[in-house]
C-alpha cells in the first residue's frame, strides 16, 4: 500500500515539475553594451554595403508592464521628423538580441534609399539589455509599447509598417490583426511559423495537438485571417527549422487581404534569406511593395 | 525562434511518435508475470556527440496462455511535461522458433495521450509484427516492424492527413537469466520520409543525399516472476 502511495505521489510530482516553455526563448544578454556598427559576435548576415548614419541612430529604453521595466529600443532616423517620416517597426527573432539582428535593421534603412524610412528595433523583455523575462504575453506587451513610443513621436497609422522575422512574426500579425494604437498600412513578414501545432507534428509525425508540450498560443496561420493590410511574405526554400511548405506557406495562404506578394527564396535557410535572396534585390522587392499604391 | 531550443521541444515530441522499444516480442509463460524499464530514443546530434535521446517507460506483462501475453506501459519522460501516455495490448504467438524457422508474434496496442494543460487527448492503435531466433543458451534476437496508425484525417490547420501510419523496423537482442532480461534494440522510425529539413539533428541512414526517418537506440531491462 505504502509502495503505491508513494508511485502515485511520484507520478503526479513528476507531472507538474517541468514547463518548456521558457526554454522555447532563447535571449542573449551576454552585453553590457549595444555597439551596433562595431560588434563583433555572430550576425547571420553581414551588410557593410550598407550603412545608417551614425547622427542618426538613437538608443533609448521605454517602460513596460506593471514593474516598469525597462526594454532598449534603437532608433535609426531623424527622431524630431517622426511625424512626417515613414516608419518601420522591426520585431526579430529568438536568438540574440538587437545587435544580432543589426545588419537586418539596416538593410531596412536602406530601402528606396539610405534612412528614406525610419526603423525601430526593439529587445523584448530578457533580450540584450532589456530588464525581465521572455514571455508570449512580455513579447506582445513589449511590442505594443514601442507602437505607443511611436505614436507619442506624432507617428500615424498611414505611415506605420511592420516587419516580422521568424518568432517576431508574431507579435508583427498579432497587433496588426488585434490593433495596437496604430494600425499599420502594411505588413511584411520573413519565414514565419505557423504555430506551434505545426511545430510538433512536423517533429513527430502525428496529429499531436500543440498543448501536449507547450502553453504558447501563438497562432499566425489563423490570426493572419484577419489581417487585410497588404502582405509582403518571404521564405527560403531549405528552411531547416520552419519548414516552407508546412509554415510559411499556409501563413501565405491563409492570408484574407487584396493584396499580396510571396518571394520564395531558393537555396535560402531560415536565417539568410536576405543574402541568399541578394541585398540589392531583397531592398528593391521591400521597395516595390512598400510604393506600390 | 530559437533552433538549439525548440530542437529540444520536438525531441521530447518524439516521445510519442514510437519512439519506444518492443513491450513483448516472445511471449511469456503461463501465468508469469515481466516488470520492465526502458530507455533510450531516436539517435541525435548532441554538441560534438550523437547520443540516444533518453526517453524512458515503466512497462508491465502477465502471460495468459504461453501463447498470450498482455501488457502495458507508461511513458515516464513525457510526464515531466504533464502529458500522459499509456499503452495497453497484447501479444500473441503464431509460430515458436524451430532451428533456422523463426518464431512469430503479432502484437495489437491502443496509445492514449492526454495532456494536463488543455485535457486534449490523442488514441492511436498500433499493430507490430516480429520473427525471433533463439540461439546459445539464453539468447534470442528478433527483427519485426511497428506501425502507429493515424486516424485523422486532418492535421494542423486544416491540412489534409496524408500519412497515415508512421512505421518503424526494429532489430535487437535480449539476454534472459533465470529472472532478469536485458534487451538492446535499434530502431528506424519513419524510414520513407524525408528528414532533410528536419527541426531535429536525426542521426540517420541516408539514400543519395537525403537522411530518412530518425534511427533509434533502446535499452531495456526487465524482471520476471
Amino acid at each position: 500500500m505504502k509502495s503505491n502511495t508513494f508511485i502515485i505521489l511520484l507520478i503526479i510530482g513528476l507531472s507538474s515539475c517541468l514547463d518548456l516553455d521558457p526554454l522555447l526563448f532563447n535571449p542573449n544578454t551576454d552585453i553590457e553594451e549595444y555597439k551596433l556598427d562595431d560588434f563583433e559576435g555572430e550576425q547571420e548576415i553581414e551588410v557593410e554595403a550598407y550603412q545608417v548614419a551614425d547622427s542618426l541612430t538613437t538608443t533609448f529604453t521605454v517602460e513596460v508592464g506593471e514593474r516598469k521595466e525597462k526594454i532598449y529600443a534603437v532608433y535609426i532616423g531623424d527622431m524630431d521628423s517622426i511625424t512626417t517620416d515613414t516608419v518601420i517597426l522591426y520585431l526579430h527573432g529568438n536568438a540574440g538580441h538587437i545587435d544580432y539582428y543589426w545588419p537586418r535593421a539596416k538593410l531596412l534603412a536602406n530601402v528606396n534609399g539610405q534612412n528614406n524610412y525610419g526603423v525601430l528595433i526593439i529587445d523584448y523583455r530578457g533580450y540584450g539589455l532589456s530588464e525581465g523575462s521572455p514571455s508570449e504575453d512580455n513579447m506582445y506587451e513589449d511590442s505594443r509599447a514601442a507602437v505607443s513610443w511611436l505614436a507619442e513621436q506624432g507617428l500615424s497609422s498611414d505611415r506605420f509598417m511592420m516587419y516580422g522575422f521568424s518568432l517576431g512574426s508574431a507579435p508583427a500579425i498579432e497587433l496588426t490583426a488585434k490593433g495596437a494604437g496604430l494600425t499599420p498600412f502594411k505588413l511584411m513578414i520573413e519565414s514565419p511559423f505557423a504555430s506551434s501545432e505545426v511545430m510538433v507534428q512536423d517533429g513527430s509525425g502525428l496529429s499531436l495537438p500543440g498543448s501536449f508540450f507547450t502553453n504558447l498560443k501563438i497562432d499566425n496561420a489563423e490570426e493572419i485571417k484577419r489581417i487585410n493590410q497588404p502582405l509582403y511574405w518571404i521564405h527560403g526554400t531549405d528552411d531547416d527549422f520552419l519548414a516552407l511548405d508546412t509554415h510559411g506557406e499556409i501563413v501565405f495562404q491563409n492570408h484574407q487581404g487584396q493584396y499580396k506578394e510571396a518571394f520564395r527564396i531558393p537555396g535560402a535557410n531560415h536565417g539568410d534569406v536576405p543574402k541568399i535572396m541578394g541585398y540589392e534585390t531583397y531592398i528593391k522587392s521591400l521597395e516595390n511593395f512598400i510604393l506600390k499604391p | 525562434m530559437s533552433k538549439e531550443y525548440f530542437k529540444f521541444l520536438i525531441l521530447v515530441a518524439c516521445t510519442l511518435g514510437a519512439c519506444t522499444a518492443q513491450r513483448v516480442v516472445k511471449p511469456l509463460a503461463k501465468s508469469e508475470q515481466q516488470i520492465s524499464v526502458n530507455l533510450g530514443g531516436p539517435l541525435i546530434g548532441f554538441g560534438s556527440l550523437t547520443i540516444p535521446i533518453p526517453l524512458s517507460s515503466i512497462n508491465y506483462a502477465n502471460g495468459i496462455s504461453d501463447k498470450l501475453t498482455v501488457h502495458g506501459g507508461l511513458q515516464t519522460t513525457s510526464l515531466l511535461y504533464r502529458t500522459f501516455q499509456l499503452d495497453a495490448g497484447a501479444t500473441y504467438g503464431l509460430l515458436e522458433n524451430k532451428g533456422w524457422t523463426p518464431g512469430v508474434s503479432i502484437s495489437g496496442s491502443i496509445n492514449v495521450l492526454s495532456d494536463m494543460r488543455e485535457r486534449n487527448s490523442r488514441f492511436y492503435p498500433q499493430l507490430d509484427a516480429n520473427l525471433y531466433w533463439d540461439y546459445g543458451k539464453n539468447h534470442f534476437m528478433y527483427v519485426g516492424s511497428t506501425n502507429w496508425i493515424e486516424l485523422r484525417n486532418i492535421k494542423a490547420h486544416d491540412e489534409r492527413q496524408e500519412k497515415r501510419i508512421l512505421s518503424g523496423i526494429q532489430f535487437g537482442n535480449t539476454w534472459n537469466t533465470d529472472r532478469w532480461s536485458y534487451t538492446v534494440e535499434s530502431k528506424w522510425l519513419a524510414p520513407t520520409r524525408s528528414s532533410l529539413n528536419s527541426v531535429v539533428d536525426y542521426k540517420t541512414y541516408s539514400f543519395g543525399g537525403e537522411p530518412l526517418g530518425a534511427v533509434g537506440l533502446y535499452f531495456g531491462i526487465a524482471r520476471r516472476f
